[in-house]
């Protein structure tokens, strides 16, 4: 059943929150939340679920929803600002969904550059029916949107992903503050074609010696080569930080030789390659919980899932063999899980020394990074130390002391722990700081090695 | 557009001052002006505002062509207005009969910004709405003057005509000025109107009305009644008051056939009458009317 008098067609090319703003427009709409809200057109934009099926029911546009599969253009499910080309839309044009990726920023029709932002209120475009007029969305604004022509025409489509990828880098080795996607493309640009604006930036940020310490900097190092890795042809960038990396790997291992080399790999970095493995199933269930949680289920680990392959090609110049009293990548996530530490701070910790790590050359996989047990516990000890005011939860507690929860409640309830809520909608957890104070009472019961300040 | 006049349906019956008044619609949508003047028909219960307001429309209808793969073109709406509380909810009512039925506003210059969009996708020439009488509150007023002031604004900003259709207290519309004492207010509508036009009920010996009796007696197979069936055309007037309607209802309700003798119909009549009317005194029963005096009763 539809409750429109006037159907819509979808027109080939043409993205979702587009046909829904045509189909508003034709049936007399002028604010796009009479006809939806904005929950309503993300439910849509999803393209499938239980709260998409409800949605299409509840507006009646399943029959044009089939006409063209909407459903095979969804990233990540999010509706994104509008991007229009202000020429298209005049010509009443549908609004196209390949305007919407990041990497586009013209119109390859007439060449406009796509507009995302109000040039007079500096407001993002919403989804709402003034864009259809060539019109700002913000309802106290309504300006005409700008038709530029694009300078770029040129580039190709793997020079745009190009292009982005030099923003990325530019972005977090300073900040660069807002910008539109196509504004990011156009900066990229500039960055790629590495005028005398960023050669200083680029000697600035990379041939500073790295220190673990200086947390900044190395990280820009690591971005800086996932950069460079991320480009699809020569730019004069990519020469700039070749030359740059190369100088750095030299002065900084050649100072560092015989030592580990204290570099820090960041959780975004780490992120990035994360996001550049090929996907199954259980790939996405491992990330999720990763990325929100910093844990893991040691379970799903595989040994594809943590690639640190720069990384460890650097430190296996430096990797001392130890004995085979050492566990493989494959554990250590489940030991260091229920503490709460991330393999970052591990990768620190065997940077700094606190960790022994045995790297096994012969593995084809390069993520058979063995860590000393022994060792692990150590540092995660040490690690909590830090947090004095830190709790943990009674598994935690249970294998810090080598109880189980029942005897863990039981000290509770002797006056040998405290707990903590934080807010009603928070479990119970343990004070740290009294969980160590009960494993030193425990010691002689305990294989672990205590911190001496415990 | 070509439409069939005055007797040509085999709906309704369009003889008489039904043909004058279907050419007067015809003539309101038919207007070359950039602001259409609308049109008010009024009449008694019965007299056939709906029947001709619906016929009309759906003549004008027939005539396109439906396309599915474009917007469907609907050169009349009509739409049977039922008791509004307010003015947005005349306008709602004919989206709704458009059939747009969902996220409709509340505010009038809404509404009317959406009409007007549907009415330009659709290609509406005239909206009809019957019952106007259910829109209008009972005594000239504040809510009166909201209708009138709606209906200006609809007018202005669709330039679609409106043929309004209801009984005499439609009029009230037409004439707010004369009507209100305590505010004093330019009127408006009347200037987008064409003069009022009155349906009356048929005049008990015009040919007309033995057309329209023919008409809906033909549909059972019975003879044609002629001039000098005024005896019975004049009863069948007394019962109906000279209004379709009820001619229909009576004529349904009895059970005529093409076979019975002018005795036989007189008793249908009779029975039909009884079954549906709730006069007490039955005019073919020769008891309560005989010859003599129907015949100076209508001085023939």
């Amino acid at each position: 059943m539809s409750y429109f008098s006037v159907q819509v067609v979808p027109k080939s090319g043409e993205s979702l929150p587009g046909f829904l703003l045509r189909l508003a427009k034709r049936n007399g709409y002028f604010e796009l939340d009479r006809l939806m809200t904005k929950h309503q057109l993300n439910h849509i934009y999803r393209g499938t679920g239980a709260l998409y099926d409800k949605t299409v029911q509840e507006l009646g546009i399943s029959e044009q929803l089939k006409i063209r599969d909407f459903g095979s253009i969804k990233s990540n499910g999010f509706l994104k600002n509008c991007r229009v080309c202000p020429t298209c839309v005049k010509a009443s044009l549908p609004i196209l969904e390949n305007w919407q990726s990041t990497t586009a920023y013209h119109c390859d029709l007439h060449h406009t550059v796509l507009v995302e932002t109000c040039q007079a209120c500096h407001k993002n475009l919403t989804w709402d029916l003034p864009v259809l007029d060539a019109k700002c969305s913000n309802q106290y604004c309504s300006a005409p949107l700008p038709e530029i022509a694009s300078k770029l025409r040129a580039l190709s489509k793997e020079a745009f992903e190009d292009c982005y990828t030099a923003f990325t880098w530019a972005n977090m080795a300073v900040d660069i503050g807002n910008m539109n996607r196509s504004e990011q493309l156009a900066f990229g640009y500039e960055v790629l074609t590495c005028d005398k604006t960023f050669l200083p930036l680029i000697k600035e940020y990379l041939t500073q010696q790295a220190q673990y310490s200086g947390y900044p900097d190395t990280m820009r190092f690591w971005q800086a080569y996932s950069c460079l890795s991320g480009l699809n042809q020569d730019w004069a960038l990519r020469s700039a930080l070749l030359t740059a990396i190369q100088k750095l790997s030299t002065e900084h291992f050649a100072i560092t030789s015989g030592t580990l080399t204290p570099l820090y790999v960041p959780h975004d970095f780490k992120k990035h390659y994360l996001e550049g493995i090929p996907l199954d199933e259980t790939y996405f269930t491992l990330r999720k919980s990763y990325i929100s949680t910093k844990k893991v289920e040691f379970d799903t680990v595989s040994k594809e899932h943590f690639s640190f392959s720069n990384l460890i090609s650097a430190l296996c110049r430096f990797a001392i063999p130890k004995d085979s009293s050492t566990v493989s990548l494959r554990h250590w996530p489940s030991v260091i899980a229920p503490y709460r530490v991330s393999a970052t701070d591990v990768i620190l910790a065997c940077c700094q020394g606190d960790i022994d790590f045995y790297f096994d050359k012969n593995d084809q996989l390069l993520d058979s990074l063995h860590i000393s047990e022994i060792h692990m516990r150590k540092f995660v000890f040490s690690h909590l130390d830090k947090f004095e005011n830190g709790h943990v939860d009674a598994q935690a507690a249970s294998l810090i002391c080598q109880l189980s929860t029942e005897q863990i409640y039981a000290a509770k309830r002797e006056g040998l722990l405290k707990t903590y809520r934080v807010n009603n909608f928070t479990r119970r957890s343990f004070r740290v700081r009294d969980v160590l104070k009960l494993a030193r009472l425990l010691d002689n019961q305990l294989p672990l090695p205590l911190n001496s300040a415990a | 557009m070509t439409h069939q006049l005055a007797s040509h349906s085999d709906e309704i019956y369009l003889g008489g001052h039904y043909s004058k008044i279907w050419q007067k619609m015809l003539n309101v949508v038919q207007q070359d002006v950039d602001y259409p003047y609308s049109l008010l028909i009024y009449g008694q219960s019965g007299v056939g505002k709906t029947s001709i307001g619906k016929h009309f429309a759906q003549e004008l209808n027939k005539d396109v062509v439906p396309d599915p793969s474009s917007t469907p073109v609907y050169p009349a709406v009509y739409v049977k207005l039922t008791t509004l509380k307010s003015p947005a909810q005349l306008l709602k009512q004919i989206i709704w009969e458009i059939g747009l039925t969902k996220g409709l506003g509340n505010e009038v210059h809404e509404l009317i910004k959406q009409l007007k969009r549907l009415l330009q996708e659709h290609k509406v020439k005239v909206i009809i709405l019957d019952e106007m009488q259910n829109a209008l509150p009972f005594a000239a007023g504040q809510k009166l003057l909201e209708i009138s002031k709606t209906l200006t604004e609809l007018l202005d900003d669709t330039h679609v005509p409106l043929i309004l259709l209801g009984t005499p207290a439609l009029k009230k519309l037409l004439e707010i000025d004369k009507r209100s004492k305590d505010f004093q207010l330019e009127e408006q509508i009347a200037r987008r109107f064409k003069n009022s036009i009155y349906i009356p009920s048929f005049p008990t010996r015009a040919k007309a009305w033995i057309e329209a009796i023919n008409f809906i007696t033909a549909k059972k197979g019975i003879a044609p009644l002629t001039t000098k069936d005024w005896q019975l055309s004049a009863r069948l007037h007394i019962a109906t008051d000279g209004r379709m309607a009820l001619l229909q209802k009576l004529i349904s309700l009895s059970k005529l056939s093409a076979d019975l003798t002018s005795d036989a119909a007189l008793d249908a009549l009779k029975e039909g009458f009884h079954e549906g009317f709730m006069e007490e005194l039955n005019p073919f029963d020769l008891e309560h009317l005989s010859a003599k005096e129907l015949k100076k009763i209508t001085s023939i």
